[in-house]
């Protein structure tokens, strides 16, 4: 078991014939990803690297395929259409990896799939990955091995990092899902520490989360009630603070969406919280 | 992507706000002309992207033309948290009974923009949400349906408005909403929204943030930026899509994620304290998917030098150029930073590897 992705997987790729779209394509399938097919309106009959088939529309593509998770490398400007096309298709699961979607855009796409039963991960996120079974995303392959651990990152880059650390620990992975940094994202922490806590091989979970919005503290409220022990990182410790203009910002946030504070809650939520990345792989080999 | 003062009000006459007839002015003589044009007491107000210029002497009431010219000549060129005044607003004074704030802002918590408004508006709103919460009415706006007429009479009434007022504010808050679903922004905001002795209102001050993900869209706002107020590293790190943070110390980090670079100031600091305890001077990272080459070169050690280029050659160049490049000290934190990415691998460890962490 593991959470979200794995072999019973059934990919489509939206935006294939793009530069990133096809590079990434590639790599997940050289990974084992089950891909069936491709998404490029007005390129429908074609092949894209080397044997997937493309389909001019997602609905088009499920029908023929039975796809049940899409992945979207469409630039930004487009990704907004491309989240709705899928989750009308009926689609379980959306990835979408592009940076730099309009909130507002996002905003009203969020408010349309809670009306649906697709789930949304990301945007502006590495994707996920279960090792060994299905590589959906951007994330390097290899730094992965399969294990109890489940991760779940508002971060890219720094999953990699401790995913790496864990592994040369001889510490494998159950599923690692990064949810995206963006205002507005499909999933949250708690939806995916839900999934983790109900997930019979995840023994362990790693949330690394980061300054900004009250995500981190919700989650804090949830882990309060799960049984799994998490270990937590914070990005954004010593960010330091910005120009900042107008006052609504403080008074939403009534002063919170410090690390100082997501630390605080964390911590009194009983989760180890590391000082650095580092120290996160050594944190869970102690519970291991 | 922030908007001045009066960038804002007018953007805000467009939606139907009602706004002060002032003018810009970036010399004294200027500012004369418009006081003299308005006629009557005026207010000098400091044009910088930054809160609590009231506070900081930006804002000054000039009660005839000469003394507009005069305080427009104390307020040019002043320095307000760190930023040069170099326009000034000449606006015309107000009769003020009553200060509202008036703010939208999208609220990641919720998924929805709120609007928030309070009758006890003005410079100390933030202290008036900390101390009387209850004073701050908010209300969500659900994306489809937009902000409806009755949530704006809600909030009016909830504020203890004069009858005579709603109508004026629901235009206001409609036009206010509008206007920040059609900018894209990510702040919009009135404070004070000012009740006058005539029983009108008026916003008296002006913010707008923008999204800067949706600039896209908006080819004639993005050409409002204001190049003067940032600094030369910061407008040449924008236009190569690159995230930028000045700090104070003499480490630089070019990192290719923001959350990496999030977590090396800490790591620079502390695993530095050897050598020196500061933090890092540059701190820069690549925000475009485009510069993948940069995803395999963690690069760290540029000593205290300004890069030409924020580009990763030239930033190279730049730290090898420097005097200090042959420094021991240098070539140790180069030789470190050789190693970053496959230290594990290279350093042989007794105990399982952990995070390098530099002795």
């Amino acid at each position: 078991m593991s959470i979200l992705v794995g072999k019973n997987t059934r990919l489509v790729v939206q935006g294939i014939t793009g530069r990133e779209g096809a590079f990434h394509t590639e790599q997940m399938i050289a990974y084992g990803t089950n891909v069936v097919a491709g998404v490029t309106p007005g390129k429908g009959g074609g092949w894209a690297v080397g044997n997937v088939p493309i389909f001019d529309s997602v609905a088009e593509a499920r029908d023929a395929t039975g796809a049940n998770a899409s992945i979207i490398y469409v630039p930004a400007k487009f990704a907004p259409d491309s989240i709705l096309e899928a989750a009308h298709a009926g689609i379980e699961l959306i990835i979408c990896i592009t940076e730099g979607i309009p909130a507002l855009d996002m905003l009203k796409v969020r408010a349309f799939l809670d009306t649906t039963k697709s789930r949304l991960i990301g945007p502006n996120c590495p994707g996920l990955i279960t090792p060994n079974e299905a590589k959906v995303g951007i994330m390097p392959g290899y730094i992965h091995s399969r294990g109890n651990v489940g991760l779940v990152s508002r971060s890219g880059t720094l999953t990699y990092e401790v995913v790496y650390a864990l592994t040369q620990r001889g510490i494998g992975q159950s599923t690692a899902v990064g949810i995206g940094g963006d205002p507005i994202n499909g999933t949250s922490f708690v939806d995916v520490l839900r999934l983790f806590e109900d997930d019979p091989e995840t023994k362990q979970v790693v949330m690394i989360g980061e300054i900004g919005g009250t995500d981190e503290e919700k989650a804090a409220d949830f882990i309060r009630e799960m049984t799994k022990s998490v270990t937590a990182f914070i990005a954004g410790q010593t960010a330091p603070p910005g120009k900042r203009m107008g006052h609504a910002g403080a008074i939403i946030s009534g002063g919170k969406g410090t690390a100082a504070d997501k630390i605080h809650a964390l911590e009194s939520a009983g989760v180890r919280v590391a000082k650095h990345p580092g120290e996160i792989a050594e944190l869970v080999a102690e519970r291991m | 992507m922030k908007l001045q003062e009066f960038q804002a009000k007018r953007i805000f006459g467009q939606y139907g706000i009602p706004v002060p007839e002032g003018d810009v002015a970036t010399t004294p003589a200027e500012a004369r002309a418009i006081a003299e044009r308005i006629g009557g007491p005026v207010v000098v107000k400091s044009q910088v992207l930054v809160g609590g210029r009231g506070k900081a002497g930006g804002i000054k009431l000039a009660k005839s033309p000469q003394e507009a010219e005069e305080m427009a000549g104390r307020i040019l060129g002043m320095d307000i948290k760190g930023l040069t005044v170099k326009k000034v607003l000449v606006d015309p004074a107000a009769d003020i009974k009553n200060e509202i704030y008036l703010g939208m802002i999208l609220d990641r918590a919720t998924r929805r923009v709120i609007v928030m408004a309070s009758a006890a508006g003005g410079m100390d709103i933030e202290e008036v949400a900390a101390t009387t919460p209850e004073k701050i009415i908010t209300v969500a706006v659900d994306p489809c349906l937009g902000l409806r007429e009755y949530q704006t009479r809600d909030i009016a009434l909830k504020m203890d408005l004069p009858r005579e007022q709603l109508a004026q504010f629901a235009k206001i808050c409609q036009g206010l909403y509008a206007c920040y679903m059609d900018i894209d922004a990510s702040l919009a905001e009135i404070n004070p929204l000012a009740a006058l002795g005539d029983g009108t209102l008026k916003a008296l001050d002006g913010k707008i943030v923008l999204d800067d993900s949706a600039l896209f869209r908006h080819p004639d706002l993005a050409a409002l930026r204001d190049e003067d107020e940032e600094t030369p590293e910061e407008q040449e790190a924008r236009l190569n899509g690159l995230s930028y943070v000045q700090l104070d110390g003499e480490i630089g980090c070019m990192v290719n994620a923001t959350a990496r670079a999030w977590r090396w100031p800490p790591w620079t600091s502390s695993s530095c304290t050897a050598a020196s305890r500061r933090t890092s001077s540059m701190w820069a990272a690549a925000r475009k998917p485009t510069k993948w080459p940069l995803r395999s070169a963690s690069f760290c050690g540029i000593p205290k030098s300004k890069p030409s280029s924020l580009t990763s050659s030239a930033a190279l160049r730049a730290a090898t150029r420097s005097p200090r490049a042959s420094s021991r000290r240098f070539r140790r934190s180069r030789r470190r930073c050789r190693w970053s990415s496959a230290w594990s691998a290279r350093t042989p460890r007794k105990a399982a590897p952990s995070w390098p962490t530099q002795r």
